[in-house]
């Protein structure tokens, strides 16, 4: 029965188009640069509002074979990050598996209270101004797929990786692969990663457009849609099969700005995208900004970095009257 | 070869009988018609009936040998009180010594056709002398006689030709004949009247004419044929049909009532201009006989009201939001050639059929399509109606067109056109023009009966639609106005594009608007100067709104007016038949009032084609427009 259940959304990872590879996160097609983290003792003003990124990486049963996790950049100092008067900073990156990994409700809460380090750790690493790691991959790992905890309805094995902010106030600019390989990136067929919240960094090029996939599934009726310190970089909208391009509000500095939009049937069981089109007047660089959502009972829903029944197309409902 | 004489002896046999009366129908024996002899192909003349017979009494030629009996053309009146005179011989100067008739006769009684053996010496009595043909032969009554007798142009003494049968207006005959070139057995066929004499004949072609035997025609109104034939599908025997030719094709022959026809031979039928009552041959009691029969008025209840097909329609994505959305451009394609930029659009499709209407969403700000070539099927088809087609006013005593033959029903197959002017239902064709007599409003219904069904049901159905009838009109002149600005909308109309059309404006008041009303229309009228509308390829255009808009402004302010528009489109110089353009124009003026949220019970727009204009006061002229259309005030 619980098969049948979250038949749907195993479903919707085999039309996303099989072999799903590129499990980078950011993704390809989000065009999102890299993620962010600042350090314990930043400002939120500056674009992260809690210091911390949960992500999650899901591994389909039929992978057997270690996987690793692999993180590029993942000190804080050279050219890619963010500095704050000089670097001072140190970022911890945890791989947390096992049950309760992703099932404990607070680790999908978009905020950092209880339990959110849930499961059990496999490996914990500590970055600060290293050229050792600067603009290159560090992997963690090798891990036994069968260590994450199985979760039915997402068709897989889920760890969990923990960005979090320890120490001074820089910006940790960086990003993941999931791999079959330790010393480069062997994407895991069928292999997808997601969180609830999303912190990132912008690209600074007006022209470019990026973009995130939440999924909302069939009990959501209306989505809240949140984002933090947008300062004024253009606008934000939404598509989905019904929606083509609704604005979001936007936030100005270190604040959240919060609106709800209606789920329509056709929505349900499916992904909608959220774009960002940059302020094309003035170029607002380094801009970091966090995304989430809600559906109408507060739980969060996850952005996947390969959207779910992949990429949402717009299909206007013509009336003939 | 013997095969006319073989119809008629077959009618000697004893058959057995069908008496299952109609419900619409009551036969009885013709009170002339004797029972002992044979007697068949009743015809009206002059308040009196006339037919074949072998009837004889010391009046008649007398035959000793009664299985020789011929057959001659008796005349039959009715009595001054009541029931019927004795048959006597029609006229002796036709009479032969052979077989005489059937006959029929002109509108004015005066020239009859008729059959009889080509041969007519006494020696060739015998009646089974099946070399003596029957031949087609006319007469003209001068002075009381029948003289100048003349064989039929085309008779031909190695075939027969027979049972004439003259249409109402005399331009045609109709006959029955073996000649080859046939189906088979006896045809029908039909001549022409021609300058000088009968066209050559024409055979009535396969729908009608089977292998086997038609014959025994009879032209009613409105084009309707009876015949009989043991070709088509009956009860047996000879049995009778009718069809009747619209739009130049002939229906599929409709068998009769069945209180009419039954197993044994029936055939040689005559009906009043009502069809409602009449004369048929029979032969399901031992002898030919004539019975006659009568019918009901046909009764349609609840006839629904007239709805004109409407192909104009708005379009937008229900999903698209204007607020809160970034700018987008939609882009329609209507497959009819025609495309439209706007998140709302209204088009107007040329008419019934499929159509793939295909939007694209283009994204202002990124470039990039949000949606490509999203397919929406739309499939017209006219209204499952009834239709009457005709102008929805007129003038006391002047005579206006009704036709049906736009009535669109799947399935239903019209045997029957039943017009109700006021006067209840009475048997039609599918062409009708009325005259009314007195002005006023007046409800025009027409009946349609269809052939039975598997059940045996008589399908029928009906529609209805309001005429009005007005004494008098009144064009307005704005005549210096309207001239010096229909020059210069031609010239615009040359400059801009060929294919835009100047549709030339009349405007009439009917005789129940008050002179108030009158000024008010007037003056709205005159501030708009333009009075002719232009069309293009994608319908109204813009240069045309500020009068369309004075109408719509006429409309809404003074809910006690209500519109006519009539259109008229030239056939020279715009691709499609004039009937559909003009009607395609109609639904664009409609759907454009419709939009400025006029009530869509204070206007009526139609399209007719080549048609003259309501008010004959003049023809489009296709040098100086390409349509008219006629704006017709009247009190709502």
């Amino acid at each position: 029965m619980a098969l049948i259940k979250y038949a749907w959304i195993i479903l919707f990872i085999l039309r996303a188009g099989l072999p799903v590879f590129s499990q980078a996160a950011p993704a390809i097609d989000e065009n999102i640069p890299y993620l962010v983290t600042f350090g314990g003792n930043a400002q939120t003003a500056w674009g992260d509002d809690d210091f911390c990124q949960i992500f999650f990486a899901v591994i389909p049963t039929s992978q057997t074979d270690p996987v690793y996790i692999r993180v590029y950049d993942p000190d804080t100092g050279g050219d890619l990050d963010e500095v704050k008067g000089e670097f001072n900073s140190i970022i911890n990156f945890s791989i947390y598996a096992g049950k309760g990994c992703w099932s404990d409700t607070a680790a999908q809460s978009i905020h950092l209270a209880g339990n959110y380090k849930s499961g059990y750790l496999l490996s914990s690493k500590s970055f600060g101004a290293d050229l050792k790691y600067d603009k290159k991959w560090y992997s963690f790992g090798p891990y036994n797929p069968l260590e994450g905890e199985y979760v039915e309805k997402l068709g897989g094995r889920v760890f969990k990786i923990i960005a979090q902010g320890i120490s001074g106030d820089d910006g940790n600019i960086y990003k993941y692969f999931l791999s079959t390989n330790p010393v480069e990136n062997i994407a895991v067929e069928g292999g997808n990663f997601f969180t609830y919240k999303y912190h990132f960094r912008l690209s600074d090029n007006q022209k470019h457009v990026c973009q995130i996939y939440p999924f909302v599934d069939d009990k959501t009726i209306s989505v809240e849609i949140s984002n933090f310190d947008w300062d004024n970089d253009g606008i934000i909208r939404i598509f989905s099969i019904a929606k083509n391009g609704i604005l979001c509000d936007v936030s100005g500095e270190d604040h959240w700005t919060v609106r709800q939009f209606p789920i329509v049937a056709e929505e349900k069981n499916s992904t909608i995208e959220i774009q960002f089109i940059k302020n094309q007047s003035i170029q607002i660089r380094n801009n970091n900004v966090v995304v989430a959502i809600r559906n109408q009972y507060g739980i969060s829903l996850p952005f996947y970095v390969i959207p779910i029944g992949g990429v949402p197309v717009y299909y206007p409902k013509i009336i003939m009257e | 070869m013997n095969k006319y004489l073989l119809i008629i002896l077959i009618t000697l046999f004893v058959k057995a009988e069908s008496y299952a009366q109609s419900q619409l129908l009551v036969v009885k024996k013709a009170p002339f018609s004797s029972g002992t002899n044979d007697e068949f192909s009743p015809v009206f003349y002059k308040g009196g009936i006339v037919f074949c017979s072998n009837q004889r009494d010391n009046s008649l030629v007398g035959y000793k040998d009664e299985q020789k009996r011929l057959f001659n053309i008796v005349y039959v009146t009715k009595k001054d009180n009541k029931g019927w005179k004795h048959p006597k011989i029609l006229a002796k100067e036709i009479t032969t010594d052979v077989n005489d008739g059937p006959v029929t006769f002109n509108e004015n009684g005066n020239i009859m056709y008729y059959s009889r053996n080509n041969s007519i010496g006494s020696f060739l009595r015998n009646i089974s002398d099946t070399a003596n043909k029957l031949g087609i032969y006319s007469a003209e009554l001068i002075d009381g006689i029948w003289t100048n007798i003349k064989p039929f142009t085309y008779n031909n003494p190695q075939y027969s030709f027979c049972t004439p049968a003259l249409t109402p207006d005399g331009k045609r005959i109709y006959f029955s004949s073996d000649m080859t070139g046939g189906r088979g057995g006896m045809d029908l066929y039909y001549c022409d009247r021609g300058k000088i004499d009968w066209d050559p004949p024409v055979n009535l072609g396969p729908v009608l004419n089977t292998p086997k035997n038609e014959s025994f025609p009879f032209a009613g109104m409105y084009g309707k044929l009876f015949f009989a034939s043991d070709g088509h599908k009956g009860f047996g025997g000879k049995d009778l049909f009718y069809t009747q030719e619209i739009n130049g094709e002939w229906i599929v022959p409709v068998h009769m009532d069945s209180a009419i026809n039954s197993t044994a031979d029936d055939f040689g039928l005559v009906a009043d201009s009502t069809f409602e009552n009449g004369y048929f041959s029979t032969s399901r009691r031992k002898t030919d006989d004539i019975f006659s029969f009568s019918s009901a008025p046909a009764e349609f209840t609840n006839c629904d009201s007239l709805k004109e097909n409407n192909y104009c329609f708005t379009f937008y994505d229900e999903r698209h939001q204007l607020i809160d959305t970034i700018p987008v451009t939609y882009q329609w394609d209507f497959g009819d050639g025609k495309k439209w930029v706007g998140s709302e659009v209204k088009h107007c499709f040329p008419g019934p059929g499929e159509y793939l209407v295909k939007l694209s969403i283009m994204d202002e700000l990124t470039g990039k399509a949000i949606a490509e070539q999203v397919e929406y099927k739309v499939e017209l088809s006219p209204i499952q109606q009834a239709y009457i087609n005709s102008y929805n006013v007129g003038i006391v005593d002047t005579s206006i067109s009704f036709d049906g033959v736009k009535t669109n029903l799947k399935g239903f197959g019209i045997t029957d056109y039943l017009w109700n002017f006021g006067e209840g239902f009475k048997p039609g064709g599918p062409f009708m023009s009325m005259a009314f007599k007195k002005k006023g409003e007046y409800t025009v219904q027409l009946g349609l009966l269809a052939e039975e069904d598997s059940l045996g049901r008589k399908l029928k159905t009906c529609i209805m639609k309001t005429i009005r009838i007005y004494d008098t009109y009144q064009e307005l002149a704005l005549k210096g106005e309207k001239e010096e600005e229909e020059d210069e909308v031609n010239k615009k109309t040359d400059a801009v594009t060929e294919q835009n059309k100047t549709i030339q404006s009349r405007i009439y008041f009917m005789d129940d608007l008050s002179e108030r009303q009158k000024v008010k229309i007037k003056e709205a009228l005159k501030e708009s100067g333009k009075l002719a509308v232009k069309f293009d390829q994608y319908g109204i255009i813009p240069a045309s709104y500020p009068f369309l808009d004075k109408i719509a402004g006429i409309l809404k302010e003074n809910s006690d007016i209500r519109l006519e528009m009539v259109l008229h489109a030239m056939e020279d110089e715009i691709p499609g038949e004039p009937i559909e353009i003009s009607e395609r124009w109609a639904q664009e003026l409609a759907f454009y009032l419709k939009n400025k949220a006029i009530d869509t019970d204070a206007f009526h727009s139609k399209g007719f084609g080549l048609s003259h204009a309501v008010f004959n006061s003049f023809v489009p002229d296709s040098k100086t427009m390409d349509g008219i259309i006629e704006f017709i005030f009247m009190k709502y």
